[in-house]
């Protein structure tokens, strides 16, 4: 048995190059783009208080169990710009925008949440 | 090729595909649409020594056999697996063209793997599930054809480049 090298030619070389970079392209593509969220709901204590757009521009006040937070909505990302509570994690969290991510701030029991489907809502292919 | 041992041929390889494809359905895959593709092998050597018209045969034969055996004759698997495997037959039979000068059998099966994934896929889009939602596999489908692609070609390779085999299949009669 010859080394596999002698055995690849020039061309399967060029097709596994090929077929990997857009494996790697796709696999970057379909992680970044599309699973955007169009809306965000904010919840205190559990129950929802907001159900916002992502595609206008504001600032909203929550009324937390400590005091206010500031949350604002702008391109599409939400985020906590400031809070009442010590540790600062909310804030910290920095700017969501994908469905399922959420922002918590456990002091203030606040959560924010961007809605929207799964993904993936296929159960199963197989061949 | 005299005709009867052509038939004789063919229908020698098709039983052998038919085998790797119930084998294959044996083995339990760890995601539902894993899987090797093994019975692409003899796609490839029916390419290899004969040409498209035998390599479709053996195709149909060894998929319709296959499926009956298993118990899945026109069940949606039995219309994925013939529509991949002759799409990804004509397209290997395009690339043979220029095999040992531009690609060997490993760069042609990988070539097969995809062309069969990617054909599957969008069957699986156009018949069965018609949400956009299914084309977010692509990227796990081209990283499984390199690696079933790859597997199978270097099994094809040395099965074509065996003496033994070579001799028991194209014995004229």
């Amino acid at each position: 048995m010859k080394r596999i090298g002698q055995i690849l030619k020039i061309g399967d070389i060029f097709v596994i190059s090929f077929i990997s970079i857009s494996f790697v392209a796709t696999f970057f593509i379909f992680r970044l783009l599309p699973n955007k969220g169009w809306f965000a709901s904010i919840y205190v204590n559990g129950r929802q208080v907001y159900h916002l757009s992502l595609m206008e521009k504001k600032d909203v006040i929550v009324m937390g169990a400590q005091g206010r937070v500031r949350v604002r909505i702008e391109d599409g990302r939400i985020w906590v710009v400031e809070s009442t509570c010590k540790q600062k994690i909310c804030v910290r969290s920095g700017k969501i925008s994908r469905i399922g991510e959420v922002i918590v701030c456990i002091p203030n029991r606040v959560m924010i949440r961007i809605d929207g489907k799964a993904r993936l809502d296929v159960d199963g292919v197989t061949m | 090729m005299k005709s009867t041992s052509r038939y004789i041929n063919i229908a020698m390889l098709s039983a052998a595909g038919s085998v790797l494809f119930i084998v294959e359905t044996l083995i339990e895959a760890p995601f539902p649409w894993i899987r090797l593709g093994l019975a692409n092998i003899v796609t490839l050597i029916a390419l290899q020594w004969w040409g498209l018209k035998e390599a479709f045969a053996v195709v149909v034969l060894r998929v319709f056999i296959g499926s009956l055996i298993i118990g899945r004759l026109f069940h949606p698997v039995f219309f994925l697996s013939i529509s991949g495997s002759l799409t990804a037959a004509f397209v290997m039979a395009l690339a043979m063209q220029y095999n040992e000068k531009l690609f060997s059998l490993i760069g042609i099966s990988i070539i097969g793997a995809t062309v069969k994934n990617m054909t599957q896929l969008s069957v699986v889009y156009l018949i069965y599930i018609r949400q956009i939602t299914v084309f977010y596999l692509i990227p796990l489908f081209l990283f499984i054809s390199i690696v079933s692609g790859f597997l199978v070609g270097i099994a094809a390779l040395l099965i074509s480049k065996s003496s033994v085999i070579s001799t028991i299949y194209r014995t004229q009669i």
